[in-house]
């Protein structure tokens, strides 16, 4: 057990050291820098200020020196400090990560409500025309993109209907759009999974049992039926939540919330190096622990499933 | 040898083929809801067939004093502020998120097939090199990664071909390399293997049919995702470059009127959400009708 954990942990920092040296391989391929002073970026800079700045964050050095240096320091916890901010990236990510988790907080809790909820209902009468409508209601959200969601949202609640702002953070109304927005693909991808596990476990035997037994149904559904069904989805929610609680894109840019869903994608435009290279980090660590800790919840939970043995 | 081998090939496509795609044609038919995807599907095809029939000046033909038109019988969908017909740039639109999702999904295929098949084939350092490719992209964020691509790469069609299939063909190799490592321990392989049947035998009759019909469904629900992906990133504005009409490069330049011509970006955003509709239900009932046994 704890060598198997111990493997995966070497596995995981040899993720991050692959993510790391290609984010930055890459970040130093981009035609342009921070402080590029051609026409196009229209950032006149005088050149003996240019060459200090590219001095003092070690811009004139060789890349594999630069990346050594940084990780070095990534190490001891100093992500350096934001091109874009003038601040330390770690302080940048604190400001504004706590709307972000707190949104897609909000979105999980929702998504998992909403999501079993649907799976069950429709797993208990399949092909009934309530489970025609959950399958149909599971395709569109799954498959229509967040920002068109996002979008046609704004336009008839917004725009039409003037019931919601179009955007900004911190009373319910503004955000309302973006939570149902953010948990439409989630929650459709739950209820689907719910859907066939429950299906499945609906069939076995013990089910049946308890049936006989005269067990209230109430308590057959949840009790045995769900409580198995609920380990396949276990699987997925682990590596949705880490995903969620980083923050989407288009949610954050198109309602205009001041987290940091969008703040990677930004620091790619600015050449914000500091702070791709901390989201990117951040991110895949948050992933990567994700997958491992739901693993060791799967064979926590399941004692048919033995971590470490036979792989 | 390769007499023999067309004579392999050939001996097995009439007998077990046919009556496979028959049965699959018949099931899919009774899927009403996948059949109607595959009208709409077919709508668009011909949609972006057809866009330089109905305007042939192309998508960049600007008319400045028809700017800001409301949609009339003149324009359908009315004008963009450049003066430009809506619907003749969703109807070229349609031609580019169809190109995206042809070309990736076949880079795709031709990077991922081989090195996948590979992979299950031999194991050993290729396959230890695929898996652990597959690690690394797995924990990567997609989004980041495919602008960080298009900045190297710079904005336009092309790159968003190149971006898109970079991360695409990883999808295919693992769906193959698994393919390949649970098909060569099936008994009729390893009976093949016992009767003295040669690799290439033993590939061509028994692993690829029946390889075929998961990678088919895999490229089908691929579809979407491509058409998806370039909507995403010309929608951020590191897509195709600014005349072309993709849908999503659309949305990026008209969510900014939101406020006063709104109708304006519910004609990309719709057209988004309908070929994705499509796409996933053919996909899906593609799924249903070659491999029944893949239902839920």
């Amino acid at each position: 057990m704890a060598r198997y954990v111990l493997g995966r942990i070497l596995g995981i920092l040899g993720v991050l050291i692959a993510v790391s040296i290609i984010t930055f391989g890459m970040m130093h391929l981009v035609p342009g820098g921070p402080f590029d002073t051609s026409e196009k970026m229209q950032r006149p800079l005088p050149e003996y200020i240019r060459k200090a700045l590219m001095e003092k964050y070690n811009l004139d050095k060789p890349v594999y020196v630069q990346y050594l240096s940084y990780m070095g320091k990534v190490v001891q916890g100093d992500f350096g400090v934001s091109f874009k901010y003038g601040d330390p990236v770690t302080t940048v990510i604190a400001r504004g990560w706590p709307t972000t988790a707190k949104l897609g907080a909000i979105a999980i809790v929702l998504s998992i409500i909403v999501g079993l909820a649907m799976g069950i209902l429709a797993a208990l009468k399949p092909n009934s025309w309530l489970d025609y409508l959950t399958s149909v209601t599971v395709v569109t959200w799954i498959v229509t993109p967040t920002f068109v969601v996002a979008i046609v949202m704004i336009y008839i609640f917004s725009i039409k209907l003037h019931w919601f702002p179009t955007g900004g953070w911190g009373t319910v109304k503004q955000a309302i759009m973006p939570v149902i927005a953010y948990m439409m693909a989630p929650s459709a991808a739950l209820a689907r999974m719910t859907r066939s596990c429950m299906l499945d476990t609906l069939r076995q035997d013990y089910v049946r049992t308890a049936r006989a037994k005269g067990l209230p149904e109430r308590w057959v559904v949840l009790r045995h039926a769900f409580k198995n069904a609920f380990l396949p989805i276990l699987t997925v929610l682990g590596p949705m939540i880490a995903g969620m609680i980083t923050g989407s894109f288009f949610i954050e840019t198109i309602f205009n919330i001041p987290g940091i869903g969008n703040q990677g994608t930004f620091a790619v435009y600015n050449r914000d190096y500091p702070m791709i290279m901390a989201f990117t980090l951040l991110w895949t660590t948050l992933v990567a622990v994700s997958y491992l800790l739901t693993d060791l919840l799967y064979a926590a939970v399941d004692p048919r499933i033995r971590i470490g043995g036979t792989k | 040898m390769s007499a023999t081998t067309t004579a392999g090939a050939s001996f097995l496509m009439p007998t077990r083929e046919r009556s496979l795609w028959k049965d699959a044609v018949q099931r899919f038919r009774r899927n009403k809801l996948s059949v109607a995807a595959l009208v709409l599907v077919l709508f668009l095809v011909l949609m972006a067939l057809t866009a330089s029939l109905f305007y042939p000046m192309g998508y960049d033909h600007q008319v400045y004093a028809d700017a800001w038109k409301f949609p009339s019988a003149q324009h359908v969908m009315g004008t963009d502020p450049f003066g430009r017909d809506v619907l003749c740039r969703i109807m070229y639109g349609a031609r580019v998120s169809l190109a995206v999702a042809i070309v990736v999904n076949l880079l795709s295929l031709l990077v991922g097939m081989p090195l996948g098949a590979a992979a299950g084939w031999f194991g050993g350092a290729i396959d230890y090199a695929l898996m652990r490719i597959v690690d690394i992209m797995s924990t990567f964020p997609t989004l980041l990664f495919a602008i960080l691509l298009m900045s190297v790469l710079g904005s336009g069609l092309v790159n968003v071909f190149i971006a898109m299939s970079v991360t695409g063909w990883i999808g295919i190799a693992r769906l193959v390399r698994g393919q390949v490592l649970s098909l060569r321990e099936q008994e009729y392989t390893v009976a093949a293997r016992a009767i003295g049947a040669t690799n290439r035998y033993i590939i061509l009759r028994h692993m690829v049919p029946n390889a075929l019909t998961p990678i088919i469904v895999s490229v089908t629900l691929g579809i979407p995702t491509a058409i998806i992906g370039e909507a995403g990133l010309s929608f951020l504005g590191v897509g195709v470059n600014a005349p072309m009409p993709s849908w999503g490069k659309m949305l990026n330049e008209y969510v900014p009127y939101m406020q006063t011509f709104g109708y304006l970006s519910l004609f990309p955003a719709i057209m988004i959400a309908i070929t994705m509709y499509a796409f996933t239900l053919v996909g899906d009932g593609l799924r249903d009708a070659l491999d029944p046994s893949l239902r839920d």
